[in-house]
C-alpha cells in the first residue's frame, strides 16, 4: 500500500538529512512524493501524531485540535446509509463525540466506527466499499479547544 | 493451481513462501503487524495488508482479520507458515467455511495430531510403534511392577496432570520400584491433587529422529531421508543434520515406511513431519506429529533437490506424488541462528542489528528476513537466520559450516553464532554421537 512506500522512503529521506547539512528534502515518485524538514521548535508546536492544534496569533480566533481516526480491523468500509442529506457523512459535516461515522465489515460482522470528539470533519480519507486494514487512517474531525 | 496466496506469517518464512509463490508464478499478500509494516518479507510481496498492533495475540493469531484480509484481498490460499496459526484446526476450519483453502492438513489431521493421547492411540492401532508402557492410570505397587516387568527397566514414572518433572521418578530395578512408587503417587497429589501415575519406558539417551513427509489427496505418501535433531535446548532445535550419522540405509527404510503409515492412518495431506525417538538398539518409537512446514525443512531440501514449500502448495492444490522415497544427496546441517547471549542462559537479547555481513561460498544457503540497521522487535521468536551447509558428506559440510560461522558478524545484538562455533569443535559431535542430553552433557548447559 501507499503509505508504506512513504514510510520507507521518509525513513530514507530523514537518514540521508541526518548526514547531512540540508535543512529540507523532498522526494517525487511515480505514486508519492513525501517531504522531510529539520527539526526546530516551531515545528514541533504545530505536529504532533494524533493530535494536532493550530494556534493562531489572534486572540480572538478558535484554536482547533485535529484528531485521527484510525481502523481498528481488516474489512471493508461502509458509509451510513441514510435518504437525510444531513446524516450523511462528509467534509465539513458537524459531529458529536460518540457519534457513528461509518462501519467496517469483517467477516459479516460489522463494527461501527464513531468519532473520538465532537468537532467538524475536515477530512474523510476512505470511500464507501472500499477495503481498509488494520491501523488505516479514515477520518480527520477538527476539534475546537 | 491457485492464483493469490496469503502469508499468515512473518520473517524468514514470510519470505521462503513468498519466494516458492514467485517461482509458480502465484501472487502474494503477506499480513504483518504494525511493527513489522516495513519489513523485508512486506517488501517483497506483492501486496501486504496490516491486520493488528503488535503483540501476536491482535495481528499474527487474530484469525476474522487474516481471513477478512484474504477475503479483501482475493487471496484463493493461506500459507500459515510454521507456528502462528499453522497447528489451529479452528482456523483451517474457518478457512475451508470461508471458501479459502489451507495450505495443510484437514482440520482432523491436525485436531488428531495436536491431542498426543489421541495421536498416541492412532499409531498403536496402525503398528507404529510408541513407547511401551501403561495406557491407564495406575494406582497399586502390584500392578506398577507387573507392567515394567513387561515394558522392561529402566522406566519412568509420570504423574498423569503432571508437569515440571513433579511426580516424575526414573526407576531402575523392582526393588527401587516398590520404594518410590508411593513417594512419586504422593508427590502427584500433593502437585497436581490427583495421585494418578502412569508407567513407560525409560530411554536413556535417545535421539531425536523424524521424518519429513509428502502426502496427495490419493492417499500417496513419500519419505524423505530422516532429519537428526538431536541438539536442543528445553526442547527447542537448535542444530538440524540430515541424514543422521547413527542411521543406516536399512534403519532409514524401517523408520520411514512407520512414518508412511503414520500419515495415512489420518488421511494426512500436503507435507508433514513424524518426530521419533531412537535408542541406541535401533528401536524407534514415535513421539508426535507436526502438521506443517518446519523450521529445518531446508536440510530435507539440500539432501533432496526438492523444494518443499512449492511442494506443500502443488500438492495443496491436488498435484499428485508418484514416487515413493528419496536417498540422501550428500550431507546438510542447519544452525538456528538466535538473537539471544548463549552465555547468560540464552537470554533474549532484542535491539538494533548494526552490522550482518552473511557468509557464503560453496553449500552455504542463508533464510532471513533481517539486515544491518534492522531493530529485532521484542513481540516475537527469537530466530533471526537459519544457516545452512551442504557438502558431499558430513566431514565437508561440518568444514562448510565452521568457515561459514567463521565468516558470519552480527553487530549490535548478542547471537548464537558462538554456541554454534564451540559445537563444531565438539569432539562427540564430530565424531555424530549426539542425543537429546547433549547440551547438558557435553556443553555442560542445564
Amino acid at each position: 500500500m501507499k503509505y508504506k512506500e512513504a514510510t520507507r522512503r521518509i525513513k530514507e529521506l530523514a537518514g540521508i538529512m541526518k548526514d547531512t547539512d540540508m535543512e529540507e528534502i523532498e522526494y517525487s515518485g511515480d505514486k508519492i512524493t513525501v517531504g522531510v524538514k529539520k527539526y526546530t521548535r516551531e515545528a514541533e508546536e504545530g505536529a504532533s501524531d494524533k493530535k494536532i492544534e493550530k494556534e493562531t496569533p489572534d486572540k480572538n480566533e478558535k484554536r482547533t485540535e485535529t484528531v485521527e481516526v484510525f481502523s481498528h480491523s481488516v474489512g471493508i468500509y461502509k458509509d451510513i446509509v441514510s435518504s437525510s442529506k444531513k446524516r450523511q457523512i462528509k467534509k465539513g459535516r458537524k459531529v458529536k463525540k460518540g457519534e457513528k461515522l461509518g462501519e467496517i465489515e469483517t467477516m459479516n460482522i460489522t463494527k461501527e466506527i464513531t468519532s473520538p470528539a465532537g468537532g467538524i470533519i475536515s477530512n474523510k480519507m476512505v470511500k464507501n466499499g472500499e477495503p481498509v486494514e488494520y491501523g488505516q487512517k479514515l477520518f480527520e474531525v477538527e476539534k475546537s479547544v | 493451481m491457485f492464483k493469490k496466496i496469503l502469508i499468515a506469517n512473518r520473517g524468514e518464512i514470510a519470505l521462503r513462501i513468498i519466494r516458492a509463490c514467485k517461482e509458480l508464478g502465484i501472487k502474494t499478500v503477506v499480513i504483518h503487524s504494525q511493527v513489522d509494516g516495513d519489513s523485508f518479507s512486506t517488501r517483497n510481496a506483492d501486496e501486504s495488508i496490516c491486520v493488528g498492533a503488535d503483540p501476536a495475540s491482535e495481528s499474527y493469531l487474530n484469525m476474522a482479520n487474516i481471513v477478512s484480509a484474504a477475503q479483501i484481498s482475493g487471496a484463493d490460499a493461506i500459507h500459515p507458515g510454521y507456528g502462528f496459526l499453522s497447528e489451529n484446526s479452528h482456523f483451517a476450519e474457518i478457512c475451508e467455511t470461508c471458501g479459502i483453502s489451507f495450505i495443510g492438513p484437514s482440520k482432523e489431521a491436525i485436531l488428531n495430531m495436536g491431542d498426543k493421547a489421541c495421536a498416541r492411540e492412532i499409531m498403536d492401532r496402525e503398528g507404529v510403534p510408541i513407547v511401551p508402557g501403561s495406557r491407564d492410570t495406575i494406582n497399586r505397587v502390584e500392578k506398577a511392577a507387573k507392567i515394567a516387568k513387561k515394558t522392561g527397566y529402566p522406566v519412568i514414572l509420570k504423574a498423569v496432570a503432571g508437569g515440571g518433572g513433579k511426580g516424575m521418578r526414573i526407576v531402575r530395578n523392582e526393588e527401587e520400584l516398590r520404594k518410590v512408587f508411593p513417594a512419586a503417587q504422593n508427590e502427584a497429589k500433593k502437585a497436581f491433587s490427583k495421585g494418578g501415575i502412569y508407567i513407560e519406558k525409560y530411554l536413556e539417551n535417545p535421539r531425536h529422529i523424524e521424518f519429513q513427509i509428502a502426502a496427495d489427496k490419493d492417499g500417496n505418501v513419500l519419505y524423505f531421508p530422516e532429519r537428526e535433531c538431536s541438539i536442543q535446548r528445553k526442547h527447542q532445535k537448535l542444530i538440524e543434520e540430515s541424514p543422521s550419522p547413527a542411521v543406516s540405509s536399512k534403519l532409514r527404510r524401517r523408520m520411514g515406511k512407520a512414518a508412511v503409515r503414520a500419515a495415512r492412518a489420518i488421511k494426512y495431506v500436503t507435507v508433514g513431519t513424524v518426530e521419533f525417538l531412537l535408542d541406541s538398539d535401533d528401536n524407534f518409537y514415535f513421539m508426535e506429529m507436526n502438521t506443517r512446514i518446519q523450521v529445518e525443512h531446508p536440510i530435507s531440501e539440500e539432501v533432496t533437490g526438492v523444494d518443499l514449500v512449492k511442494k506443500q502448495i502443488t500438492l495443496a492444490a491436488g498435484e499428485e506424488i508418484s514416487n515413493k522415497r528419496l536417498e540422501p544427496l550428500g550431507h546438510a546441517i542447519e544452525c538456528r541462528i538466535n538473537a539471544e547471549d548463549y552465555e547468560n542462559n540464552f537470554m533474549p537479547s532484542a535491539g538494533l542489528i548494526s552490522v550482518f555481513n552473511l557468509p557464503g561460498g560453496p553449500g552455504i544457503r542463508i533464510d532471513t528476513a533481517v539486515h544491518a540497521g534492522y531493530e529485532i522487535p521484542a513481540f516475537y521468536d527469537s530466530m533471526i537466520a537459519k544457516l545452512i551447509s551442504h557438502g558431499s558428506n558430513r566431514k565437508e559440510a561440518i568444514a562448510r559450516m565452521k568457515r561459514a560461522l567463521e565468516e558470519f558478524e552480527i553487530g549490535g545484538i548478542k547471537s548464537t553464532i558462538g554456541f554454534h562455533r564451540k559445537v563444531m569443535e565438539n569432539k562427540n559431535f564430530l565424531k555424530g554421537k549426539v542425543n537429546t542430553h547433549f547440551l547438558q552433557d557435553e556443553m555442560g548447559y542445564k
